[in-house]
């Protein structure tokens, strides 16, 4: 705190000169005249920082105890101020920086949109540039609350909307409002996406093209978007009938279920051989600088027997097309070891029926209800010791798919 | 002189009876030293002597010298003064 008041009321470093320097000292103190950082340079000298106002009075204490003074150094915001009377352009110029600096960053340099997902944030950008919310508006003019309400009107999609600045940035935050889909009524077929044997058709709207029991293909017409135009009844005027074959297309729907055959195959060998990690593993570090390689830590040769390598290699982000050319090398080998496994007929039966039933039911979609399951080993063929395994899975599942005109 | 002792024994006691800091009663220095690096003597009568090694300063009817190297008087107002250095010694005389 003195420190501070010494500092901003000024304050200066004498050199005094004299026999009796302590009466010197003990006068100021007495008139409330604080000295500090007081120090003896010889015999007849010494050095003491005095407030600036204080010099006055310190002349006629030391014509009274015989001593002479010198300013050494002048230090605080007086003299600071003093010196940049004298330097205007300086101060005028430090001026015009902070001046320019506030002036500038009151305005809106850039406008973001944040948090839009399907909307398009132009869309959003327009609302606001509307509402005054746009690159080079001042800012003091801006009313976030106004500019948000603007914005929630134009763009009914949106179901709430923010506006912050962020220094000179504007970020419209807005959150959409899940609109429900629109209803699909874009004319379309439903065709096959699986090969199978119908069991039943609904059909919703549309002309079936295919009845229970017929097998279908992938990609046919299962249901027809094509539907005749009805024929008005007789008595219902003079109008005449359209003519026959005149087709009117709507968005086929219905449900087509058909029972499905999905087939997987498996095999198992009796002897299994191959490689894993063993968990070990050692780093290697190295600095690659041009074309020379530098060793930095660990051991370049881990004494494995088999190992595989896992390379990182770390550089230095390059600048236009100029990159140092240093690069660090991180390498961890991991040891592998060999291990093999003996299975029984039996029990490599079991496993292939397992993967043979996964195969199959990899393909069936969650929907599709699973009416049977079926396993038959296929007699060993060539490379013996191998047991292989065919599944098949039947089921009724939903195939149809929509597919436009 | 039997006077002045008399006065003196008297206001020991007040002191003491009320509880007060002798300092404030009977006028007396409070030194507080701070490790080897800084001596502060309240209630001092002036500084007799200033010297890179030794301080004197007169404190009522007795003297206090800080012995010590490179002191520097780092305050120096009209009831307390502030020495720094690296003190060896503090003596009254």
């Amino acid at each position: 705190m003195f420190r501070l008041t010494s500092y901003l009321r000024g304050f200066v470093s004498l050199v005094l000169e004299g026999e009796a320097l302590e009466k010197f000292f003990n006068m100021a103190a007495s008139r409330g005249i604080p000295l500090w950082n007081l120090r003896r340079l010889n015999r007849r000298r010494a050095a003491v920082h005095v407030p600036l106002q204080a010099v006055w009075p310190l002349r006629h204490i030391a014509r009274r105890t015989r001593t002479r003074f010198r300013i050494q150094k002048r230090a605080g915001l007086p003299f600071l101020l003093l010196r940049l009377r004298r330097r205007r352009m300086l101060a005028g110029g430090a001026f015009l920086f902070v001046t320019l600096v506030y002036l500038l960053s009151s305005f809106v340099w850039s406008v973001e949109v944040v948090g839009h997902q399907a909307l398009d944030p132009q869309e959003i950008l327009a609302a606001a540039r509307e509402a005054g919310l746009r690159p080079g508006a001042c800012r003091w003019r801006l009313g976030a609350a106004e500019i948000e309400g603007r914005i929630a009107d134009r763009v009914p999609a949106v179901a709430w909307v923010g506006v912050h600045f962020k220094g000179t940035r504007a970020i419209i935050e807005v959150a959409e409002r899940k609109l429900p889909a629109p209803a699909d009524v874009r004319p379309c077929h439903i065709v096959s996406t699986k090969s199978g044997l119908i069991k039943e058709v609904l059909v919703l709207r549309g002309t079936p093209r295919v009845a229970e029991g017929d097998v279908v293909e992938p990609g046919q017409v299962l249901i027809s978007g094509e539907v005749p135009v009805a024929v008005p009844a007789p008595d219902a005027g003079t109008e005449r009938p359209p003519p026959p074959g005149e087709l009117r297309r709507v968005h086929a729907a219905g449900l087509v279920r058909a029972r499905v055959w999905y087939k997987g195959y498996a095999e198992v060998p009796l002897v299994e051989e191959g490689e894993r990690p063993s968990g070990r593993s050692a780093l290697v570090m190295g600095l690659r600088i041009g074309n020379r390689e530098f060793a930095l830590a660990g051991k370049r040769n881990p004494g494995y027997l088999r190992y595989y390598e896992e390379k990182l290699v770390k550089r230095l982000p390059a600048w236009r097309n100029l990159g140092v050319p240093v690069e660090l090398h991180i390498i961890r080998r991991h040891e592998l070891v060999p291990w093999r496994i003996e299975r029984s007929p039996a029990e490599a039966r079991e496993m292939a029926i397992q993967k043979a039933l996964e195969a199959a039911l990899s393909g069936v979609p969650a929907q599709a209800r699973i009416l049977e399951q079926q396993v038959n080993e296929i007699p060993a063929g060539h490379p013996p010791g191998l047991v292989r395994v065919g599944a098949q899975v039947e089921t009724l599942e939903d195939i149809g798919t929509e597919q436009y005109f | 002189m039997a006077w002045r002792d008399l006065r003196h024994r008297v206001r020991q006691r007040m002191a003491d009876f009320l509880e007060l800091p002798r300092e404030v009663v009977l006028d007396l220095p409070k030194i507080v030293v701070v490790g080897d690096v800084q001596v502060l003597i309240e209630n001092h009568r002036g500084i007799v002597a200033y010297g890179p090694d030794q301080v004197r300063v007169s404190v009522g009817e007795r003297e206090v010298t800080v012995h010590g190297r490179e002191l520097v008087l780092r305050h120096v107002r009209s009831e307390e003064l502030l020495v720094e250095g690296r003190i060896t010694g503090l003596s009254f005389r």
